[in-house]
This record gives structure tokens, sequence and C-alpha cells, in this order.
């Protein structure tokens, strides 16, 4: 054992003394406000690329009782505790109850280089896009042509698209008005 | 106030940086007697423990580095990414590179400092582990689920046991020195043997 040897195993042996005594460093330094925000795919574009076979991971960041009563086709339930484990060599999609957390998920994954995306609206825009496409009586051109592109990925995922219906006020995007969504899908029959 | 190195040098830049360490890393190997396969080999033997010593002091500073670097608000350890474990495919994988490492006298990263060298074993050695990566990846569809299975997770030894950073440091570094002296008596044994 040569002087060098003695003075770094004295060096390694201090510097760890120290770090027990300087408690954990921080678990994450730039803080996610500041973490460069997410993109976002709307729920038919997701419903096509399901439909497509598209190698995708579709993540269900709500409660279990609730990812249980109702979720996106392929969506797999993640929680809190896996958020930071979760490894994938295909696009990520995360939706959540509102969809600042997913976002904040994504922001997260992306930080790891994950593709990570949000699904905007979360399950209620999937429930009322996908599964509910409506064309209302004073639609554009436009709103014709999304409804078409909406109404053939929605009769595959088993959805009713209604044409020429009276446009309802402003849609809520609150917890209460996704539950009605999810409630409306639990009470339509096979 | 500091930066995190990852916000530091991005893009292109972050490439010549690890081509820059990469050089390093097979430099200070090489400089370390990993490019010898006796020498590595003296490792399965008991007789040069060379290769835990080296090892061992990369393993306790990169961790005391990592760690000090977190504390100075330089290192987001948050987005150092730690390899998920998989119980027995990585066993199973283990056992075949300890053959192949046994065997051949080298592993990957000094079959590369070996071959730059010159050394014939480092260039047989480099082609197998190509021959291999091509092997499994041909019949990766039949193995997947085994190569997939009894997933742990992304393990961290704090979290495992549930103590502080600073003190699973401390307990690193006291298995280290201890190891440290045992290889010393080993090889002082082995020498004397050997007379």
């Amino acid at each position: 054992v040569t002087r060098v040897h003695a003075a770094a195993a004295a060096g390694a042996t201090g510097l760890a003394i120290l770090a027990a005594a300087a408690g954990d460093p921080p678990a994450r330094l730039l803080p996610d406000a500041q973490l460069p925000a997410p993109p976002a795919v709307a729920a038919v574009a997701l419903a096509e690329r399901i439909r497509a076979r598209d190698p995708l991971l579709v993540l269900d960041a709500r409660d279990p009782a609730s990812f249980a009563t109702f979720s996106v086709p392929t969506a797999v339930h993640l929680d809190a505790d896996t958020a930071e484990r979760v490894r994938a060599d295909r696009a990520v999609i995360v939706y959540a109850r509102r969809d600042g957390d997913a976002a904040a998920i994504a922001a997260r994954m992306r930080a790891r280089t994950l593709d990570a995306a949000v699904l905007e609206g979360g399950v209620q825009a999937w429930i009322e896009e996908v599964l509910e496409p409506r064309l209302y009586l004073d639609a554009t051109p436009a709103d014709t042509q999304a409804y078409r592109r909406a109404a053939e990925v929605s009769r595959y995922f088993g959805g009713v698209p209604r044409a020429g219906v009276e446009r309802p006020p402003p849609r809520a995007t609150s917890d209460a008005a996704a539950d009605d969504a999810i409630a409306r899908t639990q009470r339509r029959g096979c | 106030m500091s930066a995190p190195f990852d916000r530091m040098i991005t893009g292109d830049a972050a490439l010549f940086v690890a081509l820059g360490i990469g050089f390093a890393f097979g430099w200070f190997l090489e400089r370390g007697g990993m490019g010898d396969a006796r020498r590595i080999s003296g490792q399965f033997h008991f007789t040069n423990m060379a290769v835990l010593k080296l090892m061992f002091s990369a393993i306790v500073t990169a961790a005391l580095g990592a760690f000090w670097l977190a504390r100075a608000g330089w290192l987001d350890l948050s987005r150092v990414y730690i390899p998920e474990t998989y119980l027995l495919p990585q066993a199973a994988g283990g056992l075949v590179f300890g053959s192949g490492f046994v065997t051949a006298g080298l592993c990957p990263g000094t079959s590369c400092v070996a071959a730059a060298t010159g050394k014939l074993d480092g260039l047989a050695a480099m082609a197998g582990l190509l021959l291999g990566v091509l092997l499994v990846g041909a019949v990766y569809p039949a193995i997947a689920p085994f190569y997939d299975s009894t997933p742990r997770g992304a393990l961290t030894v704090p979290a495992l046991f549930g103590m502080p950073h600073g003190a699973a440091l401390l307990a690193l570094v006291a298995l280290a020195l201890g190891c440290f002296a045992g290889a010393a008596r080993m090889e002082r044994h082995a020498a004397g043997a050997g007379r």
C-alpha cells in the first residue's frame, strides 16, 4: 500500500462520512414547471393510431377505480410510483383526471428522452369525440369533414356517430362532466 | 447559480463530450492493465485482483462524485438513467457473460481496448461480441417473454433498504476498503504460494 493508496482511501472515507452527515441530495433540480410542455394528441388522432396498430403505449394515470370503470382501449394503468420507471421503445400517450397532471407526467418522461405526449381532454374527449361524434345542424364544411373522419374511426371502437343534431351549450370540462360521459358509456347496451 | 451539466452541454456538443469520455474510459482501462487477458483472467484464479480493485475504485469514485455533484446542484439525479432489474434474465445473462469473460479473459469494454492496442485475442473477442449481438437479435422474438420476465424496476440501494444516500455511500466505501485489504492479502498469499 503506497502513500497514494492511503491518501485515496482516507479521502474517500472522509467524503463518505461527510455525505452521511450532509443528508440526501435533491431528487430533482429542474422543477416540473420549468420542463417544456409535452405535445398534445387529439382523441380522434389517437383512435386512428390505435386502429392502425401503431406501436404505442397508452397510459391511464387516473385512480385504479376510474381505470377499472372505463379506459381508452389498449391503455394500461399507471400509478404514481411507477411513472418514473416507465421505459418504452415506442410513443407514449398519457391521460389523467386533468390534462395538467398528464402533462406533468409526460414532461418528466420527455426529460428522460421518452417520446411522450398527452391525450388532449383525457377520457372525456375520447368519449365525446370518438365514441359520440356529432354533426350539428349549423356545421361548416370543415366540421363535416372532421365528423366524417371521426365517424369512421368511431364505429371501429363501437361508438355511435350522429348527424343533424342540435348544437348543445358549450361543453364543460370538469370532473363531473367526465363522470357523466363515462356513465353514458356504461348505460349504453351492447 | 450553477446549472446542471445536461443543460450546459446539449445537441452535437453532447456527442463530442461523449466521444471524449469514451476515449478517456478506454485510455484509463488500458493504463490500468485491462487490455491484457492474462492479467484479467488472474482475477478468476485470485492471483491478480487488479479487476476488482479498478472496478471498485471506479464505483466508489462515481458514487461519491454523483452524490457531491448533486449536492452542489451540478447534477440532476432524476435524469441519471438507472437500468431496470429483471432478476432471472439478468442472472442468465450474467452466467453467459461470465463464461465468455473467463474463456476469453476479456469483457466487451476490455476487448475493444485490447483490439485498439493490436492484440488478436481482443479482435477475436470483439468478433464474438458482434456475433452474439446478431444471434440474440435473431432469436429475440422467441426469447422475448423470458427477456421481460421477473421485472423489479429501477432499484437503488438507498430505496431498497430505505436508508439515506449518505449512509449507503459510507457502507459502500467501507465495503470497498475491506475488499481492497482482502484482495491485497490474497495477492500476497498467491505470490507466496507461487515461489
